[in-house]
């Protein structure tokens, strides 16, 4: 029943997609930005949307990214044009949300790949549906999986011993 | 998998538990929803004026769009036989009331960030032991029914959409009414006699017709709310569009309906209307000579 299932979709999913957006390393602002015009979108074609999860998640991505780039475009006219006195760079309350948000574990990952990998796994995918979602080979979803998995595990590993040596 | 990779597991599950717990308190998604429905409720007026517009200028039927594919009534017969030989309609009709009301609970509380007290339907109730119903639908029924369902929601929004926007009743309000419509359908689907040859199609343009006649009832009994609409929202000349089709004599008025806005082709609009599709054709004809006219005449914009 097209907007119930939306609806039960949208109450589960929005709020993932946009912590989904913020894992991948953009301010808060963007990610509620990205991810309201995303469901938006899906909202419109809803009947012909096969697998949402997947489809949000790649179309909340590019708008993001496209989004990104716009901010940073009319923040260099701006600054160009002198009508920015100062670069103030993210709106401060903004940035003071995505600063306790964003998701440290996946910060301290090299690479927008292995980033972008953990995300989609955080969010409940296997690598085969991430190598079809990003359009890469599924081995190399596992293997970027594998090296991200491995650093976290690490950084938590130097933790735990930090805490036990401390204790 | 050794007991440090466990607990590392599980750490990791609580961060990430902890993370969407903290977006989840931040976002306001009940905001965003509200901001979604009402874009979409302008740009699905939009459309409806410009697809009668479009027609009646230049007589030519708007493309159907994507979410009706070609065939789509062809196997819904196929669909009941495979659903009538695990259980009787009413039980389906039963199992879709409770998993909507559960849906529905579930919805909200999720949007107010309250935990949902609502049980999981006992599905024994329903005559099926250890849920196998659910096992049943997943080996095939499931895949009937949800063809049925998503055969008749696009139908029913838009014809509830288009009979609503005749009368000028606001779009947000529309959906809902169109949402229980397609629950009165539902609710409907047991006295639907698959069995005696009557097409599908025009069980639901039956129950659908009564549905909405019912809605437009109980709106204009309803005392309007006052709207205050942004400078988006005002589009004085374009919005008559879709109430012109009030205009036309009843039968005329549902051709055109089905035909521009549900997006039903001549022979699938003669088969809700039981009509021939050479009657159709000669509405359809008449409706928008009508329309023409009444275009000409007025001093709307004409679309070129």
């Amino acid at each position: 029943m097209s907007n119930l299932d939306f609806e039960a979709f949208f109450a589960d999913d929005h709020p993932r997609l946009v912590g989904f957006l913020i894992r991948l390393g953009y301010p808060l602002a963007i990610a509620e930005e990205s991810a309201a015009e995303t469901m938006f979108k899906a909202h419109k074609k809803w009947a012909v949307i096969e697998h949402p999860k997947a489809w949000v998640r790649k179309v909340a991505s590019r708008e993001a990214m496209n989004q990104s780039i716009r901010e940073t475009e009319d923040r260099r006219r701006s600054a160009e044009s002198s009508w920015l006195l100062h670069e103030t760079g993210d709106d401060s309350t903004g940035s003071v949300d995505a600063q306790l948000l964003r998701d440290q574990l996946l910060q301290s990952l090299p690479g927008d790949r292995q980033r972008e990998i953990m995300a989609w796994t955080f969010d409940g995918f296997e690598p085969t549906e991430i190598a079809n979602a990003l359009g890469i080979e599924p081995e190399s979803a596992r293997s970027s999986l594998r090296y991200a998995r491995a650093k976290i595990k690490k950084r938590w590993d130097q933790l735990n011993q930090h805490t036990e040596g401390g204790a | 998998m050794d007991r440090n990779e466990e607990a590392f597991d599980a750490w990791l599950t609580g961060q990430r538990e902890e993370f969407d717990a903290a977006v989840r308190q931040r976002v306001d998604s009940a905001a965003v929803l509200r901001a979604i429905k009402h874009r979409s409720a302008r740009e699905a007026r939009r459309e409806i004026d410009e697809r009668v517009a479009v027609a009646a200028t230049t007589g030519a039927l708007p493309d159907s769009g994507p979410e009706w594919p070609s065939g789509r009534w062809e196997h819904v017969d196929a669909d009941f036989a495979q659903l009538a030989e695990k259980a009787s309609l009413q039980t389906y009709s039963e199992v879709l009331a409770a998993w909507h009301h559960k849906t529905t609970v579930e919805t909200v509380c999720k949007l107010r960030r309250v935990q949902s007290a609502v049980p999981e339907p006992d599905w024994q109730d329903y005559g099926f032991n250890d849920c196998e119903l659910f096992t049943a639908l997943s080996r095939g029924q499931r895949g009937a029914l949800v063809r049925i369902i998503s055969l008749v929601r696009p139908l029913a929004y838009r014809y509830t959409r288009a009979r609503l926007s005749v009368l000028g009743v606001s779009l947000e309000i529309t959906d809902e009414l169109a949402q229980r419509a397609l629950e009165g359908l539902v609710s409907k689907l047991p006295t639907y006699r698959y069995r005696d040859g009557q097409p599908f199609l025009r069980f639901v343009y039956l129950v659908l017709k009564v549905e909405v006649g019912e809605a437009s009832r109980t709106h204009q009994r309803l005392p309007q709310p006052e709207l205050n609409p942004t400078a988006e929202d005002a589009e004085p000349v374009a919005a008559q569009l879709a109430t012109m089709l009030g205009t036309l004599p009843v039968q005329q008025r549902e051709v055109l309906v089905l035909l521009i806005v549900v997006g039903l082709s001549a022979k699938e609009t003669a088969t809700a209307l039981d009509m021939t599709p050479g009657a159709v054709r000669l509405a359809q004809q008449r409706a928008l000579a009508h329309l023409r006219k009444k275009i000409l005449k007025s001093e709307m914009p004409r679309i070129e």
